[in-house]
């Protein structure tokens, strides 16, 4: 059982090559089991669904989100037999948002609520972006993991709001 | 005419063992609907590591959970060692798994000894809890510590596993084995422990694939993922073991998994006792860590544990990602609990073995 799983990185890099070919991606073997995919945001759904429909899929493991100077960057991590598959998205500041993938892997769900919680990336779509990490009484606008919210100014921020109060 | 409540448990509840709450829908005796909250221990764990260099990080890590601490800093330094692009030492490794594997049996009883508790079956709890004590002790004798062993770092491992020390290893692994054994027996044959878990908390294959569940929850519907086995990292490509699976979906079947698990990790032990290798623990590495993102998997006692780490070429992270098996387990544990009986949802909950601190990481300490 274990011998079937163990099959070179570059096979499954071949086959997900030709599956994506309409989609226009970058596919880049980093190492032995890891493979990364540039997705733009307008296929990356496409992707997705592409490559859970793949037979060697077996979980979704989480997203990623990662600042990157004035853009974000979501990477969904999948797990395959032969590899983890990291699929990045770039989402700009102006935050348009970008679909959510619950239709296709209902276990992102929270995943997706803790970015919007995290970073405030609009997640459009989703079942339900009541906060999960937050408490109830958070201030609005304040996202913690953001760059720009170092720990002073989240500080300052939240005393102001217990003066409101 | 038949009306819906809602009911809170938690985040305060005689049940839990960490806060955490859910919000029942109920009709009559059923939950119809759940929905979950977290953040009552959350501590900035992912935003701190932003502010510390790469070598503190891994004390901060281990501080995530008290009980699977190994296996984060494990899967945070094999994440640097990745960037640096070196080779950990074999014995390194070898001592990595066997701290790993000791750290599962410790997390097994201690899951056993809690479930037992929610189904009010004390005298196992009692049983279970001392039986944990023999594992700590021989971590304490390895490390210096029950818990946070503090033991992992950058490059290898910072103490060695002295060859006196083995004899009273393998001593405690045989009456652990034998205890094992002794519960998986109980387990068959008690009936109140069957009535209170058989058909319990059903996650079938299908549904657990779908809300990608992990570690033992998902080995309980049959599906034999394990990162272990995987992904082959630190000595688990020379030392060969067998992947626990169990076709119930309920919570007697997580209970065996668990049990079973017991046994196959004292065998990963024994056997890496035997080959250990005659290499230095530990390599010099650079303070400095190159430009590159990288993600790092280990399997934690409860299941997969994903780390992102992104390095900007200074002594700080850029960002370090933290995914415990928990929150992954959370989503399908919504499932099971549809549909259940409200005297059973302690004995669900208690089922994935939910460690709520790991499954949140980040809020503010003034």
């Amino acid at each position: 059982m274990l011998k079937k799983r163990a099959v070179p990185v570059e096979g499954l890099a071949n086959r997900i090559n030709e599956l994506l070919k309409s989609l226009a991606c970058q596919v880049y073997v980093q190492r032995n089991r890891r493979i990364w995919i540039n997705a733009s945001l307008k296929h990356f759904k496409d992707v997705l669904s592409k490559l859970i429909g793949e037979e060697n899929f077996l979980y979704f493991s989480t997203i990623t989100a990662v600042e990157v100077q004035s853009e974000y960057e979501l990477i969904y991590h999948l797990t395959f037999a032969e590899a983890l598959i990291s699929v990045k998205v770039k989402v700009d500041q102006n935050n348009a948002g970008l679909p959510t993938i619950t239709d296709l892997i209902p276990g992102a769900t929270l995943y997706e609520r803790e970015i919007h919680d995290m970073f405030g990336i609009k997640i459009n779509n989703h079942p339900d972006l009541s906060p999960l990490l937050l408490p109830d009484d958070w201030k609005k606008n304040v996202y913690p993991l953001r760059k720009w919210w170092t720990k002073t100014r989240i500080a300052k921020a939240m005393e102001s709001h217990e003066d409101r109060d | 005419m038949k009306t819906e409540i809602r009911i809170p448990f938690g985040p305060q509840h005689p049940d839990l063992e960490e806060p955490i709450n859910f919000m029942f829908e109920v009709e009559e005796e059923y939950v119809k609907k759940v929905s979950v909250r977290l953040g009552y221990i959350h501590r900035g764990i992912e935003k701190l590591a932003e502010e510390r260099s790469f070598l503190k990080n891994i004390y901060l890590v281990e501080r995530i959970c008290g009980i699977c601490s190994f296996a984060h800093s494990t899967c945070y330094v094999q994440a640097v060692e990745e960037l640096l692009e070196i080779e950990v030492p074999r014995r390194a490794r070898f001592i990595r798994t066997i701290i790993a594997e000791m750290e599962r049996i410790q997390n097994h009883y201690l899951w056993l000894a809690f479930t037992a508790k929610a189904m009010g079956f004390d005298t196992l709890f009692m049983y279970s809890m001392r039986d944990r004590d023999h594992i700590l002790k021989i971590l304490e004798l390895i490390t210096g510590k029950r818990v946070n062993y503090g033991l992992n770092t950058i490059g290898g491992v910072r103490r060695d596993l002295p060859e006196e020390l083995q004899p009273e290893i393998f001593s405690k692994l045989i009456y652990l084995k034998k205890r094992a054994k002794k519960y998986k027996e109980l387990c068959e044959s008690d009936p109140l422990i069957q009535k209170r878990t058989k058909n319990i908390g059903i996650l079938k294959p299908k549904d657990a694939r779908k809300l990608s569940a992990v570690g033992p929850t998902i080995r309980a519907s049959g599906i034999d993922d394990d990162v272990r086995s995987i992904e082959k990292y630190a000595a688990y490509d020379e030392i060969s073991f067998n992947v626990i699976t169990y076709k119930g979906c309920d919570v007697f079947s997580r209970i065996l998994v668990r049990i079973d698990e017991i046994p196959e990790s004292a065998k990963i032990i024994e056997n890496a006792l035997h080959n250990m290798p005659d290499t230095p623990t530990q390599v010099k590495t650079p303070k400095e860590i190159p430009k590159g993102e990288t993600v790092s998997k280990v399997e934690a006692p409860r299941g997969e544990n994903l780390h992102f780490l992104k390095s900007n070429g200074t002594e700080k992270p850029e960002r370090l990602k933290i995914r415990a098996p928990t929150l992954a387990n959370l989503t399908a544990l919504c499932k099971m609990l549809e549909g259940a009986n409200i005297a059973d949802i302690p004995v669900i909950i208690a089922g994935i073995d939910p460690c709520i601190a790991c499954a949140e990481r980040m809020i503010f300490l003034k």
